[in-house]
């Protein structure tokens, strides 16, 4: 039996209370890195800004600089005046090159600027060795001083000193724009850190394409459903630090939700506005309604009313918001799937296998996949919906047809998969995540349905982390895809659409 | 802390295979997990376990029965729990906790504020606990801006029924079985063999997607290894030989961050070893490398601190090289050769050997080494050798919290360890003594069976069962 010791319990206790008064630990870090590098950590309400940051952010470079100040000033403390030093810097942190290059030179710069006598290695007095690593943490600068004087006369054994400084990690969120493939047109539209469920455009924010881009002298709003609420956010621009103006997104309020019942762990949800500036969240087993004028208020109760499947603004108000929208899917209130109920335009109801998404084939669409179709009349029992793709429960996607029929299996798909009307080629496709973990990063891929068989009409689209969700936006030609990217374990929403240009 | 925990993760990843392909993202309900532990639990008592190995295993138990106010997230960073805010004053020294509602036991019953006050009063001393509705206020005696990472690993402080649990397991007789509000619910318990828990379809948190897991314990590496190759077993602890083996054969393996310290470690009371220069030269007569390139099979990294690199950032500033001409001088100036006896524990595998490997090193040394198993019971008894191997877990999330974890184990000095220099110079000192010889730093190695999808786990090693799916598994 291994014998791997941990602290004795019974003894734990005192010695906790002792070492609580000595040790301080991850709540006191930011406020001690604060005294070198107050400007380097990014709070989690600072992620939520536009792509195409600087690379890294201005704030990042004023944190290196000053914790290079710190350290050149405790190396010249273990220096006699006057002496000159060589510097070698080596990086075993997670530091790219052309971030070590920059604190070399900042380190360089505040020995200089602190009356340091710089030279080269033979001719130095003193060997300056800092390393740049890391912990758990955040970086630690780590600088030891060998002075040749003090080894030659106390001996090889002469303790070296060390000195550090703590220096906070910032988010490297946003040092990687976003690239753009021919076929998929990726667009980020916002971050947090915090999960998210869905977003909804209110006016279309200047980085996407400009449809309905916002009146003059408005400013792009967003609705976020998260967790544990929905925020409204607004975009704007403001100067950065040289005075160049960015657009950021600033939350304007926010409405608390709270939880009915316990949701299921992969929670998900939807959020659709109406025209008359109510909106409604759909969450398992909760419908809430909302109204964006004159306060952001939202109204949460148990439902199990039917989540829209499409895109696209929903009229009435909230007592028949279900009605004339398109078919909508029940969902299951402790699971993460659609039981397989589907309300109809008509109030019919139909039944099918449960699923994780949905998505409905327009005529041609159908057509061209090889789906009987019957123009001018729909069958008894059919669903005015020439055809279905539905992703399974068993890690598969499956063809259905009018009447709800599984005609085909398509395997190789991930569960998110959302259909667009893009003009382009058969007119029509289907976005596809990729079958992957969610631990790994996704990638989705264009397809077109030949009959019943899926053809990839795109190179796939990588992303940083696995895709959540996949929700057409409203005229159906535009998706809105959620995913968590695994680097900087922000949240980030993206709008997709096809692009003829190949 | 956040980049580094990505780094260390996309590390991690690196020595894993790729995760196999044919599963969809979105997770999937049902199945049973099969997991397989090399403990042998004989209790549900952490503080009770002899073998503390064994203990790990049981706090491992503990997270998927039991809630906290406050956890920690892959980053280490604090999270809400039970509480779902805080605050404190200027001082961290007294602290409110507002409680989250709607909680349930698993047997279906509410979570009072009132229970959760017994569940954490009196275990931490200076800790005092009073409620104001459903607010829990903490008065830590003194500054404790530590606090949150204390109530999200303290074994002591989690949430449970007071009436129920412990006793009947000990004796391993039928009985009332823990009951928590924690992701799953204890429903079978065969001491020593085998503890069965269910998914907790009310869990606040949202439901496991697993309906059950079934734990075997007891397992030899090679066995479970066999298991995970059968299809037998889905998630199991794995020695390095069978790790690295299932590894070339393209299982997925799971590295966590180095947890465990392979040390010696000499008996302060020892004639034999109070010359500093008989320590010294075995210390550097040591072949580090070799010990992490043979028996660790590359796993791990060899260690001159207490602390790995990935808690402190100042590892590498210990020597690890062996410097046998400067050992060989030491023995020359001691004179009589030194025959030492190194004991270690019978039932591992890794001890042994490791001393065996160091005793071949002190001979080239010039100093004898006698490799002697260690009796059962030995750590309770008076050392019977000059020096034995030993394991040393550390696991903790940030640098305080390793310190305080074995402040007591290897009687290191306490320190403030939000000044660098300061832990590292409380380090060198301790390293100095050489009241302990670092070897290596070990990580905690898992195999991962293909059904398995969405495993996480944070750098030190906690399992989150309650995130994993089973691929393949229906509804």
């Amino acid at each position: 039996m291994r014998f791997s010791r941990r602290i004795p319990f019974s003894l734990g206790a005192p010695i906790l209370a002792l070492v609580l008064l000595l040790s301080a630990t991850v709540s006191l870090t930011p406020t001690v890195a604060a005294q070198t590098s107050n400007a380097a950590a990014a709070p989690p309400g600072a992620a939520i800004q536009n792509q195409g940051a600087a690379s890294p952010s201005p704030t990042a470079e004023e944190a290196w600089n000053e914790a290079a100040g710190a350290l050149a000033a405790k190396i010249l403390e273990h220096m006699t005046s006057g002496k000159t030093l060589a510097l070698t810097v080596r990086n075993i942190s997670s530091l790219g090159d052309d971030d070590v290059l920059k604190v070399r030179r900042a380190l360089r710069t505040q020995l200089r600027s602190q009356k340091a006598r710089l030279t080269t290695s033979k001719q130095a007095k003193v060997d300056v060795q800092v390393t740049l690593s890391e912990n758990t943490e955040g970086y630690l600068w780590i600088a030891e001083i060998r002075d040749h004087s003090s080894l030659s006369a106390l001996g090889e054994d002469a303790a070296t000193p060390v000195v550090m400084v703590w220096v906070t990690r910032a988010s490297p969120g946003e040092r990687c724009p976003t690239s753009e493939p021919l076929s998929i047109r990726k667009i980020r539209i916002f971050q947090q850190s915090d999960p998210m469920l869905d977003i909804a455009l209110l006016d279309n924010p200047t980085v996407g394409a400009a449809k309905s881009p916002a009146p003059a002298g408005a400013a792009a709003r967003i609705l976020v459903l998260g967790l544990d609420g929905v925020s409204l956010y607004e975009q704007a621009e403001t100067p950065d630090t040289d005075g160049k103006s960015v657009r950021q997104w600033r939350p304007k309020q926010s409405a608390p939700l709270t939880r009915l019942r316990p949701w299921p762990r992969d929670a998900r949800g939807r959020i659709m506005v109406r025209p008359d500036s109510l909106f409604d969240a759909y969450l398992p087993g909760t419908k809430c309604t909302g109204a964006l004028e004159p306060v952001l208020t939202l109204e949460c109760h148990e439902s199990d009313e039917p989540w829209p499947l499409v895109g696209g603004e929903r009229e009435g108000n909230s007592a028949n918001s279900g009605a004339g929208v398109g078919p909508a899917g029940y969902f299951s209130a402790d699971r993460n799937f659609f039981d397989g109920r589907v309300k109809l335009d008509d109030d019919g109801e139909m039944k099918m296998p449960p699923f994780l998404a949905a998505v409905i084939m327009p005529l041609n669409a159908a057509t061209h996949a090889g789906l009987p179709t019957l123009p001018g009349r729909v069958p008894p029992g059919a669903t005015g919906v020439p055809g279905w793709v539905l992703s399974g429960l068993d890690g598969r996607a499956q063809l259905l047809n009018s009447n709800a029929k599984p005609v085909a299996d398509i395997g190789g798909w991930g569960s998110q998969i959302v259909g667009l009307q893009s003009g382009c080629g058969a007119g029509w496709q289907v976005l596809a995540s990729q079958a992957r973990d969610l631990n790994e990063a996704d990638a989705v891929q264009a397809y077109e349905i030949v009959n019943r068989k899926p053809v990839p009409v795109s190179t796939p689209i990588e992303f940083a982390g696995p895709i959540i969700e996949l929700w057409p936006l409203a005229d159906g030609s535009e998706a809105i895809a959620i995913s968590r990217n695994l680097q900087t374990e922000a949240y980030e929403a993206f709008r997709l659409s096809v692009s003829c240009g190949q | 802390m956040r980049h580094f925990a990505c780094r260390f993760l996309a590390v991690s990843s690196a020595a894993c295979l790729a995760l196999a392909a044919g599963a969809a993202t979105r997770p999937r309900y049902g199945g049973t997990l099969r997991v397989e532990i090399q403990a042998k639990l004989s209790t549900f008592d952490p503080a009770e376990s002899l073998d503390v190995a064994e203990a790990e295993a049981v706090l491992k138990l503990h997270a998927l029965i039991y809630d906290r106010l406050v956890r920690l997230d892959p980053e280490g960073q604090p999270q809400p729990a039970i509480a779902l805010s805080w605050e404190h004053d200027a001082q961290a020294s007294k602290w409110r906790f507002k409680l989250r509602p709607g909680v349930k036991w698993q047997d279906g019953a509410p979570l009072t504020p009132e229970e959760v006050m017994t569940a954490l009063e009196g275990h931490v001393a200076g800790l005092s606990v009073r409620l104001a509705g459903d607010v829990l206020e903490v008065d830590a005696g003194g500054p404790s801006p530590g606090l949150l990472t204390t109530l999200a690993t303290d074994a002591s402080l989690t949430i449970r029924r007071s009436e129920a649990g412990t006793p009947p397991l000990q004796g391993g007789s039928p009985g009332a079985l823990p009951i928590g509000t924690g992701p799953f619910r204890l429903t079978n318990w065969e001491s020593g063999r085998r503890a069965v828990l269910q998914a907790n379809e009310d869990y606040w948190d949202g439901r496991p997607f697993v309906d059950s897991i079934e734990i075997q314990m007891g397992r030899a590496s090679r066995d479970e290894l066999l298991d995970l190759e059968l299809g037998k077993a889905d998630v199991v602890e794995l020695d390095p030989a069978e790790a690295r083996r299932a590894q070339q054969e393209g299982k997925k393996i799971w590295t966590s961050a180095p947890v465990e310290l392979l040390c010696l470690r000499f008996g302060p009371n020892r004639p034999a070893v109070q010359d500093r220069r008989v320590r010294l030269a075995l210390a550097e007569s040591i072949d580090r490398a070799a010990i992490q390139k043979v028996l660790l099979q590359n796993y791990g990294d060899v260690a001159g601190s207490i602390f790995p690199q990935w808690l402190s950032g100042y590892s590498f500033l210990f020597p690890t090289a062996m410097n046998l001409d400067h050992a060989r001088q030491l023995r020359g100036e001691i004179g009589v050769a030194p025959a030492l006896k190194v004991g270690y524990d019978p039932g591992d595998t890794l001890a042994r050997q490791t001393a065996e490997r160091v005793a071949v090193n002190a001979r080239d040394a010039g100093i004898t080494l006698q490799v002697l198993p260690l009796p059962d019971g030995w750590r309770r008894m008076p050392e019977e050798t000059d020096l034995r191997v030993e394991r040393v877990r550390i696991d903790e999330s940030n640098l305080a919290g390793a310190a305080r974890q074995i402040v007591d184990i290897l009687r290191i000095p306490a320190t403030a360890q939000d000044i660098p220099e300061h832990a590292y110079a409380a380090e060198r000192q301790f390293v100095d003594s050489l009241a302990v010889i670092p070897l290596i730093h070990i990580p905690e190695l898992l195999g991962i069976g293909p059904r398995v999808m969405d495993w996480s786990a944070p750098p030190w090693g906690a399992w989150h069962l309650e995130s994993v799916s089973l691929e393949g598994e229906k509804p």
